[in-house]
């Protein structure tokens, strides 16, 4: 039998006999929830229509297939073989290993592969906040500025991208103010310099007086670029109107390339999901979201704060596997409860396989395995 | 072997294209390839007569597939891969206009950022017309979660592309 989602399909390639069309319209024009899938789905539907690219014709042949057929088994138990032999003597080394160490007991050791061990991993790296705003917001936006009213958002925002900051500082209602408004900052030249700051707008009539008079006193309007931290790099030449806005921008931006803001977004909004579904105990879709993050190569600084994101989920795993250690010793019971709930906890995460690693090592009624860091 | 050989001719190219919309990269896709047409020359016995054939191989790669990619997972967490794999995305070789290459990276990105089961999903249905029970039956999952992993990723590719393009909003 057809599926919601068979039927879908078969509307949108208009597949579907014009019967059975007649009576799924009239299905989706009478609930509201289901029209609004269909339409979604026809959007989605269209906006892939040119798929995933052309995929280039294999060289793989018949006589390959045989040919490996013929291969494998020698190979492979040439390998079994050397493979046994190594692991044998591993086990082995390990084995007096522990009995050395921990006498006539023997307790099993598991080398993490994911999970920090070393002291130094405890803490993560500290990296510069990504900013919430920076999920939805660009600098040029249908043919306009979109600037940032916030000095600590753009700062932040500045201090992620590693671009300065376009500080605008006016007074609402003043006719200079409005003509740059109307001619500068709608000049798509002009707007093109913007994109490779963050720029943020300032009414300084919101600022107390001491604040404005030293904005003021620097120039009226303010045009200027600051560092992340407040430093001026640049404020601008001329008197009131008079300024050479392109010139300016131009002189100074002009070692800056801007970011590629759609991208920036999708990292910005990649993070937000990624924390969000941490916080809802998604842990394996967290994780997949922040490793693919740390594979992207053009924001390096959105791969560090996914990197700081996947060391805080190897050190909360870690601290899952110390609180089991600690409770098997009066509670064997309880800390396997709390072995197995932390590997559900950490589905789909980079760390599951070490914790399912140290429960399968963790005999019934045995002492509770030592952890190794990884060679 | 004549019946193997005419099985292989006829699926190498759709499972290929199969496999490169799955892993996203032509080398990973012919590795599976050949591992399934290994797996399946090896128990050509066992299907013979038996079900269809190609619906036996994509199932097999299918398997194949997932079975590497929890390998992949597991070698990520050891050392996140640095190296780029030849890509399944249209190259200048293939000779597709600026702008299609344009829009094919679009809906490459942003299916690549589907979580893993409604990617695949999505994936099957849409890009390999297979059938809601189709997927259902290969994954090994009830035909409800795999409706419920296609509206997922339906509601976060529209989220998605409507950003994209907001004149693609139905609002």
């Amino acid at each position: 039998m057809d599926t919601w989602f068979d039927q879908l399909r078969a509307w949108i390639e208009g597949t579907m006999p014009a019967d059975e069309r007649a009576r799924f319209e009239s299905e989706i024009a009478r609930d509201p929830e289901l029209g609004r899938a269909a339409e979604e789905m026809r959007l989605v539907w269209h906006a892939t229509a040119p798929g995933l690219g052309v995929v280039p014709a294999s060289g793989v042949t018949v006589d390959d297939i045989v040919a490996a057929e013929h291969e494998r088994p020698v190979t492979s138990m040439r390998w079994r073989r050397v493979a046994a032999a190594a692991l044998l003597l591993a086990a082995a080394c390990v084995a007096a290993y522990a009995v050395r160490r921990f006498g006539q007991q023997s307790v099993p050791i598991v080398k993490m592969q994911a999970i920090p061990m070393d002291s130094a991993d405890l803490v993560p790296p500290v990296v510069p906040n990504i900013p919430t705003v920076l999920a939805n917001w660009s600098p040029i936006e249908d043919g306009k500025i979109h600037w940032l009213n916030s000095m600590e958002d753009a700062r932040a925002v500045s201090a992620v991208l590693e671009r300065p900051v376009f500080v605008y500082g006016y007074i609402d209602g003043c006719p200079i103010c409005a003509g740059f408004q109307a001619n500068e900052f709608r000049d798509p030249k002009i707007q093109a310099l913007v994109a490779r700051s963050v720029p943020v707008a300032i009414d300084l009539m919101s600022l107390d007086e001491k604040d404005r008079s030293e904005l003021w006193n620097r120039r009226y309007p303010l045009l200027e670029l600051q560092d992340d931290r407040g430093e001026i790099m640049r404020t601008f030449g001329g008197t009131m109107a008079e300024v050479d806005m392109q010139g300016e921008l131009s002189s100074a931006l002009q070692d800056v390339q801007a970011p590629k803001w759609f991208q920036v977004r999708e990292l910005a909004e990649d993070w937000e999901r990624a924390r969000t579904d941490e916080q809802a105990g998604q842990l394996g879709d967290a994780a997949r979201t922040l490793v693919r993050m740390t594979k992207q190569r053009d924001e390096p600084a959105f791969a560090a704060q996914a990197e700081a994101g996947l060391s805080e989920l190897g050190i909360s795993a870690r601290r899952a596997i110390e609180h089991a250690r600690q409770r098997s010793e009066g509670d064997p019971a309880g800390a396997r409860a709390e072995l197995e709930s932390a590997i559900r906890r950490f589905q789909g995460t980079p760390f599951e396989a070490d914790l399912r690693a140290v429960a399968s090592a963790w005999r019934q009624g045995g002492p509770f395995p030592i952890t190794a860091r990884r060679l | 072997m004549q019946e193997f050989r005419a099985l292989f001719e006829a699926e190498r190219d759709r499972l290929m294209r199969f496999l490169c919309h799955l892993t996203g990269n032509a080398s990973d896709a012919e590795d599976l390839l050949q591992e399934t047409f290994l797996a399946v020359w090896r128990k050509r016995d066992q299907f013979e007569g038996r079900g269809s054939a190609a619906g036996y191989v994509r199932r097999t790669a299918f398997h194949l597939f997932l079975n590497a990619r929890q390998k992949q997972d597991r070698r990520d967490a050891i050392a996140r891969r640095t190296d780029e794999e030849p890509a399944c995305t249209p190259l200048s070789d293939y000779e597709e206009s600026e702008a299609r290459e344009v829009l094919v990276k679009r809906v490459r990105a942003a299916v690549d950022t589907l979580p893993e089961g409604p990617r695949e999903a999505f994936i099957l249905f849409r890009f390999e017309g297979l059938s809601c029970a189709e997927i259902a039956e290969m994954a090994g999952v009830p035909r409800k979660t795999i409706e419920s992993r296609l509206a997922r990723a339906v509601e976060l590719l529209a989220a998605r592309l409507r950003r994209q393009a907001p004149e693609l909003s139905t609002d």
